[in-house]
């Protein structure tokens, strides 16, 4: 069982709309109520781009007893205020223009390419752009870095009972808004992953 | 100089900088709404990080506000009706690349001096400005952005009610011109200043809010 959290803004409520996306969840779950919610019943939790960072802090601690029961929890976007324990998480400057420029490029490299999820994803699905990355802790696996050796998706197995994936990507603003080509076979190559890994 | 609220949820893109807050912008966090009182603010600029069904819960807030003489600047792609007489947000069926904003003739000074190529394209990017349009507007509003198929993109509505309602479909005009070397960099200051002279207009005819 799939749940994914949303705060009700306006381009949240679009994606939802959109039918191609229904199979990436089972049940929508509101940031606002998440106190009301059995979340032992689910299995993998995402919470969507841009949710209120006030009320992830109101909830920490039972995100964290999710993680902790052996769940998966799936966190996209930005992690301001250290909100979420191990996640290092750094601005920087959004290169939004680099390919409208001759020649331009944002280099980032794929590491650990034998991980599961490029049997869905490729690199140039998750090549738009960021606003910051990660320092994984010790024992993660980072899915992507960037040349500074930060890291843009990585994969916790070691931190917590359950696995945290987390990724600087924001593919629910970019379909709820209707641009950025490549945020839509990103997250399904998300979705048809978790789907997969639900069958074993 | 009268403060204005900048109304979101709490999210890296809505945090306000030392200059916002220099120019007199305040944050309101969203779910403060109900406790607050609007007409300590010359205006309200309501973002498009907001929950719509919460602003639906508190529209009388809103429309008490208006009633007094407020001024409200949307940023919002509407989708509810809690803004007096606003019509839903659309996507545009035009690509991105292909969109062009045009600045309609008007004596608003929000667009003052700006030239149309400089909200088009920000560093050879089309489609920052807007990604949508209104359906409908108010009768009487004036209509400030347009596109070349003419749908309204951001128009002033001073009739509705007793108040003023300035509603943009789409990106947030404070915030994403801010720091470019252009023409556009007075659009976040003209936006200020704008609230601030139909705040002060409202006052004149019998407002209540500053």
């Amino acid at each position: 069982m799939i749940g994914i959290v949303t705060n009700g803004l306006p381009f949240q409520n679009r994606f939802f709309a959109e039918q191609e996306f229904h199979y990436l969840y089972d049940e929508v779950l509101h940031i606002r109520h998440l106190h009301q919610y059995d979340l032992t019943k689910y299995d993998t939790l995402i919470l969507s781009c841009r949710l209120d960072i006030r009320s992830l802090k109101r909830y920490q601690s039972q995100l964290l007893k999710f993680m902790n029961a052996g769940k998966r929890l799936i966190i996209f976007g930005e992690i301001v205020d250290c909100w979420f324990p191990t996640i290092d998480w750094e601005d920087s400057e959004v290169n939004f223009s680099w390919w409208v420029r001759d020649g331009g490029d944002l280099p980032m490299e794929m590491q650990n390419k034998v991980h599961s999820l490029f049997n869905y994803i490729t690199l140039r699905d998750m090549k738009w752009h960021y606003h910051g990355s990660f320092l994984p802790p010790q024992g993660a696996q980072s899915l992507l870095d960037i040349p500074n050796g930060r890291s843009l998706f990585y994969v916790d197995n070691v931190s917590f009972n359950g696995e945290l994936i987390v990724t600087t990507l924001d593919p629910m603003f970019h379909i709820g808004l209707g641009f950025i080509d490549q945020s839509k076979p990103f997250l399904h190559g998300i979705a048809k992953w978790l789907r997969e890994e639900e069958k074993h | 100089m009268e403060a204005i609220a900048y109304v979101g949820i709490d999210i890296q893109f809505t945090r306000l900088t030392a200059e916002d807050r220099e120019r007199g912008l305040v944050f309101l966090y969203l779910y403060d709404l109900p406790y607050a009182d609007l007409t300590a603010y010359a205006g309200v600029i309501i973002t498009n990080h907001v929950e719509e069904q919460f602003l639906m819960e508190h529209k009388a807030i809103l429309d008490e506000y208006l009633l007094n003489g407020g001024v409200i600047f949307s940023l919002t792609e509407i989708s509810l009706p809690w803004l007096a007489n606003v019509a839903n947000w659309k996507r545009s069926p035009i690509p991105l690349k292909d969109r062009e904003i045009i600045i309609e003739p008007s004596d608003c000074s929000l667009f003052k001096g700006i030239e149309p190529y400089d909200i088009n394209y920000r560093k050879g990017v089309r489609g920052f400005f807007s990604r949508g349009y209104f359906e409908k507007i108010p009768a009487y509003a004036e209509v400030l952005i347009t596109d070349q198929s003419g749908v309204p993109i951001l128009y002033v509505d001073r009739h509705s009610t007793n108040g003023t309602i300035f509603a943009g479909a789409g990106t947030d005009i404070y915030k994403v011109f801010i720091h470019e070397e252009n023409t556009s960099k007075k659009l976040s200051i003209q936006m200020l200043a704008c609230i601030r002279e139909e705040a002060i207009r409202n006052y004149a005819n019998g407002g209540i809010s500053k």
